[in-house]
């Protein structure tokens, strides 16, 4: 394991950083890469001479296609209205007090319905700062990529972190 | 050479005499099976000389083939994941609950480490393989992934932290 790698692990997280890095990728057969070239070129020049056809609209945007799925596009555009009507409608500012009557399932959701409207720097001062080194050296432009890119696959302990 | 369509499949064996080992190991990280990282790998191979006329230099040939390799294991892991059963779910909380006692021996160690990697989310057991694994630099990276690098030091360090608690809960000093 390089120098770098190994002092960014003992300064997060020591034990791992003590730890034997497992040799989890099994051995191939002697033949195997060998083999692997031969099958790959030859599917390489089938598909040469016999592309694949591309299927056609086979994008989300195949909703918007009103000649053939009239219905579809109708009821589109009226979910489409009806969440621009709720986005109007929807108060503000949130009351703190608010918060104390909510139970936790719907904070969660709350927040992964909004998470588009927060304020990075608002969750970096609420919590994200007591995480010490592991968000240290991120700035915040990164920081909203993760939060944009992550926050689907977080689970309840990763909310209670941030909350 | 593998942008020439003559000399395309010299090309191809030259840079699989480089890469062939990095791209099965960093496939069968991500799809944790054999037959699986099989096909992901003809597929991402073949998808690398059907679309070498589109590599214009812009990176190393070793991250645009491996941003492919990973692009392609993400594709196949959401196919293998909508139509997964309980037969590709790692026996994890089974074998966590064996032999965590006092005393662990250096494979039971590392049983533990691999689970522990299993268990994070898709996108931060990614980086984590990338990083922990395959030893690459953040911005190349993020030339492979298109993300950030901030993101990805964030990534990484909530995967790692993650693996830290779980090597804490299972007593691992």
């Amino acid at each position: 394991m390089s120098e770098e790698i190994r002092k960014e692990l003992e300064e997060i997280a020591p034990r791992l950083a003590r730890l034997q890095r497992p040799e989890d990728v099994p051995p191939v057969e002697g033949n195997y890469f060998h083999n692997l070239r031969v099958d790959v070129l030859q599917n390489y020049r089938e598909r040469l001479t016999h592309p694949k056809s591309r299927r056609e609209s086979s994008g989300w945007w195949s909703f918007l296609s009103l000649p053939k799925r009239p219905a579809m596009a109708i009821a589109f555009a009226s979910v489409a209205m009806l969440l621009v009507t709720v986005f109007w409608l929807w108060p503000a500012q949130v009351e703190e007090d608010a918060f104390a009557e909510l139970k936790t399932d719907e904070i969660y959701a709350y927040i992964e319905e909004n998470i588009d409207d927060f304020e990075v720097e608002l969750l970096m001062q609420s919590g994200l700062t007591t995480h010490g080194s592991l968000f240290e050296d991120v700035d915040e432009d990164g920081l909203e990529d993760y939060l944009m890119d992550d926050i689907q696959q977080w689970d309840e302990d990763d909310w209670e972190d941030i909350l | 050479m593998l942008c020439d369509p003559l000399r395309r499949e010299e090309g191809f064996r030259q840079m699989m005499d480089l890469y062939q080992e990095k791209l099965y190991s960093l496939v069968f990280r991500m799809t944790r099976s054999v037959d699986d990282t099989h096909d992901v790998l003809q597929e991402t191979l073949v998808k690398v000389l059907l679309n070498a006329d589109r590599f214009k230099g812009n990176s190393s040939l070793y991250t645009w083939v491996y941003r492919i390799a990973v692009n392609e294991s993400i594709t196949f892991l959401k196919k293998r994941n909508r139509r997964m059963t309980s037969e590709f779910e790692p026996d994890i909380h089974g074998q966590t609950d064996q032999g965590l006692a006092a005393g662990i021996s250096e494979k039971e160690v590392q049983v533990v480490l691999k689970e522990a990697i299993e268990l994070l989310p898709e996108k931060q057991r990614i980086v984590f393989n990338l990083r922990y694994f395959e030893e690459l630099g953040y911005q190349q990276m993020s030339e492979i992934l298109e993300t950030s690098v901030g993101s990805l030091k964030a990534s990484y360090h909530h995967a790692v932290k993650k693996i830290e608690n779980h090597l804490q809960s299972v007593q691992i000093s």
